[in-house]
């Protein structure tokens, strides 16, 4: 399974990765921006993408509405965010997300999401 | 923010990309309450930014506060200090109308504004974001209360007339908005020279107790 990691933060992302259960360590992309997320997805070849809502430029909002329901129908996105407001996980989900991790992401918390949307 | 030390030369700050990579996120995590505390008390949805972090010399520290969308427009600026494990000062900067837009989400119906929005405003964005800056990193932090540094003035004329502080000092400035209102904000905090090699320290001791 080719995992992508889009969040402008490296820490984010090394906080993430040591998240990430070992069978998707194996081949795990990194996007340190928005546009460079939606670059490497339109190459193709990922099947589960976790994304940030905060973001310079263009936000994982704006990402999620980019990517599209056709898209999204068969990439799992799951966004994992600093913003805690009770809305930020429905307007996610209302774009496509599948589901919503609260930063710092935790091992524990990874793994039930994971097997929430049935990839683990 | 706005006043300076006298004395001895101060060491300019150092913050190494790793650390201020760190430091962004911590912060990022922190906002990210403030910005839910203010999104439950107004029941609205707030949009914040990814923070921005610079070390700058006091004498161009405006600039960074500033920013090109602050920098000639009228605003209201509130300054907050905190002490004990970390020490620093915030500032949150306010469209002049915040108080009106308040009052409007509040169901308030009062003519005269007074100063006391805006400080409830930074009481809660600087409080809730620098406390959870300080417990991500295992500190206990106190705030003095909230001062307004002036109200509905133009910013760059308002802080021409302040004294700089002396030294190199780390800003870190957050962005917000309330979803599909003109209310526009920024809080922006500043750890002084002689903090910085401490915020440095106990950025590493959280990154090798996080990855070893």
């Amino acid at each position: 399974m080719r995992v992508l990691i889009v969040d402008d933060s490296s820490t984010a992302r090394r906080f993430l990765k040591k998240a990430l259960p070992a069978p998707f360590l194996a081949d795990v992309v990194e996007a340190d921006g928005a546009r460079r997320g939606l670059e490497i997805c339109g190459e193709g070849g990922i099947d589960l993408m976790f994304l940030d809502l905060t973001m310079p430029e263009m936000d994982g909002y704006e990402v999620l509405a980019a990517l599209g329901g056709v898209r999204l129908a068969t990439l799992p996105v799951i966004v994992v965010s600093g913003d805690v407001q009770t809305q930020a996980p429905e307007k996610a989900k209302a774009l496509g997300a599948r589901a919503f991790i609260k930063k710092p992401a935790s091992k524990e918390q990874v793994e039930v999401v994971l097997r929430e949307i049935g990839v683990l | 923010m706005g006043t300076s030390g006298e004395g001895a030369a101060l060491p300019a700050a150092h913050l190494a990309p790793d650390a201020q990579d760190a430091l962004g996120e911590i912060v990022n995590i922190g906002m990210g309450r403030a910005a839910a505390a203010l999104a439950q008390s107004l029941s609205v949805f707030v949009r914040m930014s990814p923070p921005t972090i610079r070390v700058v010399n006091g004498h161009s520290q405006w600039d960074v506060v500033l920013g090109n969308r602050w920098r000639d427009r009228d605003v209201t600026v509130a300054r907050q200090g905190f002490f004990g494990d970390l020490k620093g000062e915030a500032l949150a900067l306010f469209d002049p109308d915040v108080a009106a837009t308040m009052n409007d989400l509040l169901g308030i119906r009062s003519g005269a504004v007074g100063p006391e929005v805006p400080l409830e405003l930074a009481n809660l964005l600087i409080g809730t974001c620098v406390g959870g800056v300080a417990a991500q990193l295992s500190q206990k932090i106190g705030f003095y209360p909230p001062a307004i540094l002036f109200q509905n003035r133009e910013l760059a004329a308002a802080v021409a007339g302040l004294r700089q502080r002396r030294g190199d000092i780390v800003l870190v400035a957050v962005d917000f908005n309330v979803d599909a209102r003109h209310f526009l904000g920024r809080v922006v905090f500043a750890f002084a020279p002689e903090e910085t090699a401490r915020l440095e320290r106990l950025i590493a001791t959280f990154l090798t107790e996080a990855f070893g």
